[in-house]
Order: C-alpha cells, then sequence, then structure tokens
C-alpha cells in the first residue's frame, strides 16, 4: 500500500499534464488520476474543455491562413520578446 | 459482466464527449488498443467518478480491473438508474458532511467538540465552526465539507471527507476507507451490486 495521501493529482500537477491528456501521451494510471480530479474539481474541468477548444481551434490554422497584417504583428511582437522587450503591444 | 457507469447529461461521456446510444446498442473500441477500451465502475469504484446520470452497463470480452475502475472493449447501456437524482444526490453530500464531522469530532478541543456533537443541520455546523475562532484543520474539513453539501454537490463533498480521512488516518488507506464507506452508502440505496 503506498503512502501517498490521495489517488489523484492537485491542480498544479494537472495543468502541467493538461498537453499530454489531450494528446493521448499519459500513462493509464496517470490518465485515471487525472479523471480522478476532474470528478470533483470544477475550476480544472473548466480549464481542460477551454484548452481542448484552444487546441482545435490552434490545428485549423495553417500560416496561409494568418491575414498578412496579423502575421506581421505577430513577428513583430516576438522580435521585440526575443530582443527582451517583454510582451508589450506589437 | 453487468457494471456501472457515470454519464453526463444526455448520456453523454464526461471525459470524451463520446454521446451513447440508446440502451441495448453495442459500441466497441479497438481490442488492441487497451488505452481506449470503454470505463466502468465496479460498485466499490462508484463514488470515485460521480456524474449526472448513472447508468448500469454490460461489458463484454476481456475485462481488465484497476485500482479505481475496469475497462473493455466492448459495452452497452442497459438501464439508467433512476434512483441517482439531485434529491439523493443532496442526501449522499449531506451524509459525507456528517461523517467528515464524525471523523474530526476526536481531534477538536473540547468546546468546538462539544458544539458539534449531534449537530446534524449543515449550516449550523458551518456557524459552530465560525463562531470558534481561526478553526484547527480538522474543524476546517468539517465547515468545508458542510458548505460544498449545501452550495457546490456531492462529488466535492464527498473528496472532501475522503481528504479529511486521509489526514487523520494513514493517507491513501484511510481515503479509500472513506471511499468504501461511501460505497455503501450508496449501494444500498441505489441498489448496487457486484455483477458477473
Amino acid at each position: 500500500m503506498t503512502t501517498r495521501p490521495v489517488p489523484d493529482l492537485t491542480c498544479k500537477e494537472l495543468v502541467e499534464l493538461v498537453t499530454d491528456y489531450l494528446e493521448g501521451r499519459l500513462s493509464a494510471d496517470d490518465r485515471t488520476r487525472f479523471e480522478l480530479h476532474l470528478t470533483y474539481c470544477d475550476w480544472c474541468r473548466t480549464y481542460v474543455e477551454q484548452m481542448r477548444q484552444v487546441l482545435a481551434a490552434a490545428g485549423e490554422l495553417t500560416e496561409a491562413s494568418v491575414a498578412p497584417e496579423a502575421r506581421d504583428a505577430l513577428l513583430a511582437a516576438f522580435r521585440g520578446w526575443k530582443r527582451g522587450g517583454g510582451g508589450g503591444e506589437p | 459482466m453487468i457494471a456501472y457507469k457515470f454519464l453526463s447529461r444526455g448520456a453523454v461521456a464526461p471525459f470524451t464527449g463520446f454521446p451513447w446510444p440508446d440502451p441495448g446498442a453495442w459500441v466497441s473500441a479497438r481490442v488492441d488498443r487497451e488505452d481506449a477500451w470503454i470505463h466502468a465502475c465496479r460498485r466499490g469504484d462508484v463514488p470515485y467518478w460521480l456524474d449526472e446520470e448513472l447508468w448500469r452497463v454490460e461489458l463484454a470480452g476481456p475485462v481488465r480491473e484497476t485500482r479505481y475502475q475496469i475497462a473493455s472493449p466492448r459495452a452497452r447501456l442497459v438501464e439508467r438508474i433512476a434512483g441517482w437524482d439531485p434529491s439523493l444526490g443532496r442526501a449522499y453530500a449531506g451524509a459525507c458532511a456528517l461523517r467528515a464531522r464524525d471523523l474530526a469530532l476526536p481531534h477538536l478541543a473540547p468546546a468546538l467538540r462539544d458544539a458539534l456533537t449531534g449537530v446534524a443541520d449543515l449550516e449550523a455546523i458551518v456557524a459552530a465552526v465560525n463562531r470558534a475562532g481561526p478553526p484547527p484543520l480538522a474543524a476546517a474539513y468539517v465547515s468545508d465539507a458542510a458548505n460544498n453539501a449545501l452550495h457546490v454537490g456531492p462529488a466535492t463533498t464527498s473528496y472532501i471527507a475522503c481528504m479529511l480521512a486521509s489526514r487523520l488516518g494513514d493517507g491513501l488507506a484511510a481515503f479509500e476507507s472513506e471511499r468504501a464507506w461511501q460505497s455503501r452508502w450508496l449501494a444500498e440505496r441505489l441498489g448496487l451490486r457486484d455483477g458477473r
């Protein structure tokens, strides 16, 4: 018998594993622990659903589908961030 | 094998969003993909997986048994267990909150212990803990359980009771022992049995 206090994850652990969960990369035991947490934690359930929607939407994006002005704004923001300018307005 | 399965409203699988077909229609997963098998509960697993609808299901083919659930490549809904409804959910949450109180009593200072002993009203339990000032850990769990029974629901309340048991007892073994008590409570009222 393990001395672990509970059979599931903490919210913080769940957040760290959410991408692996949604991409089907968790082991069977970790998936069970992940889903046990979701049964009683409405906040994490909402978070996982939001992440599922984000991944579904992002999966539909291609380079060609981004408008030129949006692409330029994103590139400017990333260049500014790389220069140490933080995440300010593009 | 007869087992149990919780689904969200409308017979939808809570984690995958899979819409289950009407009772009697078989659903199949690939036998060689155990990670995609259909999950279900033995009687003792039921308190771990609460959701809005509880169904009796039939599993066919090999059944993999793990610590908190079972899985099979083939399953069908048999019938919805009508007894699991919001009213029983509230009663169950209340019973779990009172269990939390009973677990905590031996660990409380005499004044708070006297104030909580025999008090079955959940509002009164919360008020008694609040009146006592900054609560010790066990009393905080009792108040949390009562509050959740009143305002949140059975899944969170029953989990809090198990967490308290775990903190006061020997970790996971105490957690699982409290889940076993919850399983008996539900089984008695819903007529759940371990089926073969």
